[in-house]
């Protein structure tokens, strides 16, 4: 990895000079055509995706945490009426996107309608770095159309933990 | 930290352009009460936007711009969110696709959007041509009062891409003025100032230059990147000093150079040079024998080969002369053999894939399996090439590529699946439906009867208690001991055992059991109350199900007569053609990469021959003088 290092900053070097546009008989041409052309295919097979399986409006879980918070999310176990259907562990860079305002969907599936339980347990570090783990539960009702439910992981400022606060929204 | 309360009125979008960011608040609604409302569009766009922003911050960029693509199929984003137009067209930049980008960025600036949006789009768009090379057009729109308004971080980054543009121009007080206001504890600020350093140096400008350079030295920053480019500072001030005649202050700039940094190897080489000019050839040596220790496939450590043994023949030391130029021939004969090696392995195919990184979604655009390349010492031959600004943006493209063509493989191990599963579905729903859809009319009738009777049921608990009917306000047990009594009493007198006294003690148990009913009546009355609600509550529930399953019915029945069976197979020969253009696009882009470092590969090979041949030039020459000193001594004896 030492050895990695150095191109590092000579590639930082290279990029905040001026680039120069390429003449490499149509290869440029051809490449962007591709990502042009693979990003249409994924984006039509992905609405194919959700049209086959989704054909019943589904149920979404979202997670968010507070902008900037000093807490660390370690870890997420989420079940739904004792069903596992969700864990994540959060690398870095993926809980510095949490930070900034990006909100993970956690869990997508066909609940059947009627009242449902969700718990979520979480693992995290304060800002001392001692470890921690929280449990809460949330009562939700899926009626006919889509459900979101956002489980926003904020900042419980006195303890220097988390606590957990829900929003639901039904789609119709 | 940000309160919570403010934070779903503001949602800070954050959109970056590689290392630097800059950011446009955007508004999405304000904040909500708690339980489930109805998902309006504001509210769906904010969910759908922050699922964005997770992957563009986890630098997963496909799947962000998949993200954007969809929601603006299913119109969830379209042409009046300026945020989300911003951000596909700052991906599409970043992805690649100048040409998409352009035309966002021309849509949005057509617009009517804020100033500050409208300032970010401009910026984007100077930073499109600086990209594609157009520095004229990127100038005139950096220096203009377009992006007026902007950021601190995006200012920052405005101001860094103006001071490169003046600096190829060679403008450098103009490119000073813009740079001395980005500050050096930022990566860019310090990069910008190596950079201009050197190119002041370049063109003549060597005091200005180096001052920029020594600057750096006393910067602050403890990454690696920072430390690696105060080495880099250091050897760069180091070397012009040499060539200035300045050997002191090299002497003294060299030494800043960690002994264990990636550039310790050319400062050990420069610091024996500086040493060597001054005349001071026993304090070169001892750098140059350290040099040598080291990994002989470093440009430095082979230049050094020859420059020990050339130092003790100049201080008379000729069998360590020898020995040392013995050392050398047997050194580059080991590199060149390592050369060979590394050209064979590039030349077999899967080269470019190998250098791929394990995790699709790591930045940078530098091969990352680097450490295999280091221990068969061919990365020390291919650094040249891996930090040239053209091989680093080949194989961005072979990253993408190669991350298009893992998406194209897992759609068509996928498609089979979706088939099948469409097959089963529509089995499934032509068996079941029928007879689904004739009981929910019964389910329904149920459910609206429960209804009725709930409503009825809450409507008639009164909300006060009435001892004229203790059976309605009593518990069960107490229910019963009342039928029982209140029977007795109705009957008195026809029962055996009627007499004056049995009728004062059943008085005296009825009136006991009154006073009992009546003591609890308000909480038992409130309890009923309490139940009925309940039971309202619980038919709400079902009627919200029976909706669910009508709607369900409805989706069904559509899905037994849609197209979509026919829609996937149609996708079959599309992801086929894809895949077929990826493969060949890899091969091109390896070919291409492969060249590039067989070229450079072979003109090192050259240098390591000749330098092979001077090896041994070197021990000839010392053993002819060897011989010739011996046969002298025999002719003098």
């Amino acid at each position: 990895m030492k050895a990695f290092l150095p191109f590092c900053g000579a590639l930082v070097l290279a990029l905040s000079s001026v680039a120069v546009a390429n003449n490499d008989d149509g290869l440029s041409e051809q490449i962007r055509q591709l990502k042009n052309e693979a990003l249409d295919l994924n984006r039509d097979l992905t609405l194919l995706e959700r049209e086959l399986i989704y054909a019943s409006p589904q149920t979404n879980i979202f997670v968010s945490v507070d902008v900037g918070t000093p807490i660390r999310l370690v870890d997420i176990n989420l079940t739904i009426d004792g069903d596992h259907v969700g864990y994540h562990f959060y690398t870095d860079q993926e809980f510095e996107s949490l930070t900034k305002g990006g909100i993970q969907r956690l869990y997508t599936g066909n609940l059947a309608s009627g009242r449902h339980v969700l718990e979520a347990t979480i693992t995290g570090y304060d800002p001392l770095g001692k470890d921690y783990q929280k449990t809460t539960t949330y009562t939700f009702t899926k009626g006919a159309g889509r459900k979101m439910v956002e489980m926003q992981v904020v900042d419980d400022l006195n303890k220097q933990q988390h606590k957990f606060e829900f929003r639901e929204w039904n789609q119709q | 930290m940000i309160p919570r309360l403010f934070r779903p009125c503001l949602l800070a979008v954050c959109i970056t352009a590689g290392a630097s960011s800059h950011a446009a608040k955007v508004e999405f609604f304000d904040d909500i009460d708690m339980g489930p409302i109805p998902l309006g569009v504001e509210e769906h766009r904010y969910l759908a936007f922050g699922e964005v922003m997770f992957d563009f911050y986890r630098h997963a960029n496909f799947d962000a711009i998949n993200k954007l693509l969809v929601n603006q199929h299913q119109e969830l984003f379209n042409e009046d969110t300026d945020y989300a137009e911003l951000l596909l067209g700052d991906l599409y930049v970043t992805y690649g696709l100048p040409g998409n980008a352009e035309v966002i960025f021309n849509r949005l600036l057509k617009k009517d959007i804020l100033s500050r949006t409208r300032a970010q789009t401009w910026l984007h768009k100077a930073a499109l041509h600086y990209r594609e090379g157009n520095l004229e057009e990127a100038a005139m729109i950096l220096d203009g009062d377009n992006v007026k308004g902007l950021e601190a971080a995006d200012e920052a980054r405005r101001r860094l891409m103006l001071a490169n543009i003046l600096m190829a121009e060679q403008d450098f007080i103009g490119a000073m003025d813009y740079l001395n206001t980005v500050p050096v504890d930022m990566d860019e600020g310090r990069y910008a100032t190596y950079n201009m350093g050197v190119a002041m140096i370049r063109a003549g400008h060597a005091d200005d230059g180096l001052q920029l350079l020594k600057s750096l030295l006393k910067a602050g920053g403890n990454s690696d990147q920072a430390l690696a480019l105060r080495d880099r500072a250091a050897l760069a001030a180091g070397l012009t000093e040499i060539r200035n005649g300045n050997l002191e202050s090299a002497r003294s700039d060299l030494r800043q150079v960690r002994s264990d940094g990636p550039f310790s190897e050319d400062a050990l080489l420069a610091l024996g040079l500086a040493n060597y000019r001054a005349g001071d050839i026993k304090r070169a040596l001892p750098l140059w024998l350290e040099a040598v220790r080291r990994n002989s496939n470093h440009p430095s450590v082979q230049e050094a080969l020859m420059l020990a043994p050339r130092a003790y023949e100049e201080l008379g030391g000729m069998p360590q002369a020898l020995a040392g130029y013995q050392y050398a021939a047997s050194q580059y004969r080991e590199s060149l053999k390592d050369i060979q090696r590394a050209i064979n392995r590039i030349q077999e195919s899967g080269w470019a894939e190998n250098l791929l990184p394990e995790d699709v979604n790591e930045t940078g655009f530098l091969p990352a399996n680097t450490d295999d390349m280091a221990a068969g010492g061919e990365l020390s031959y291919l650094y040249k090439l891996f930090s040239s600004n053209a091989f680093s943006q080949r194989f961005e493209h072979y990253r993408q590529i190669h991350q298009i063509k893992s998406m194209v493989e897992h759609w068509q191990r996928s498609l089979p699946a979706m088939q099948e599963s469409y097959k089963i579905q529509q089995a499934s729903l032509n068996k079941y439906l029928p007879h689904v859809r004739q009981s929910v009319s019964e389910q329904i009738r149920r459910q609206e009867q429960l209804t009725l009777a709930t409503d009825r049921l809450a409507n008639n608990i009164p909300n006060f208690v009435d001892m004229s009917a203790p059976e309605d306000v009593a518990n069960p047990e107490q229910a019963i001991m009342w039928n029982k009594v209140d029977g007795l009493a109705r009957k008195f007198g026809t029962i055996p055992g009627s007499s004056h006294q049995n009728a004062l003690r059943l008085r005296r148990v009825r009136g006991l059991l009154l006073w009992d009913i009546a003591h609890q009546s308000v909480e038992q009355r409130e309890k009923q109350i309490q139940d009925a609600a309940t039971l309202q509550d619980e038919n709400r529930v079902l009627a919200e199900r029976i909706a669910a399953v009508k709607q369900q019915i409805r989706d069904a029945t559509l899905r037994t007569r849609d197209d979509l069976g026919t829609r996937l197979a149609s996708q079959s020969q599309r992801i086929e053609r894809i895949r077929v253009e990826t493969i060949k696009t890899l091969e091109a882009l390896e070919k291409s990469m492969q060249n590039d470092a067989l070229e450079l590969l072979k003109s090192n090979q050259k240098k390591l021959a000749d330098q092979l041949a001077e090896a041994h030039l070197s021990i000839a020459r010392i053993q002819d003088t060897s011989v010739s000193g011996d046969k002298n001594q025999r002719t003098s004896s």
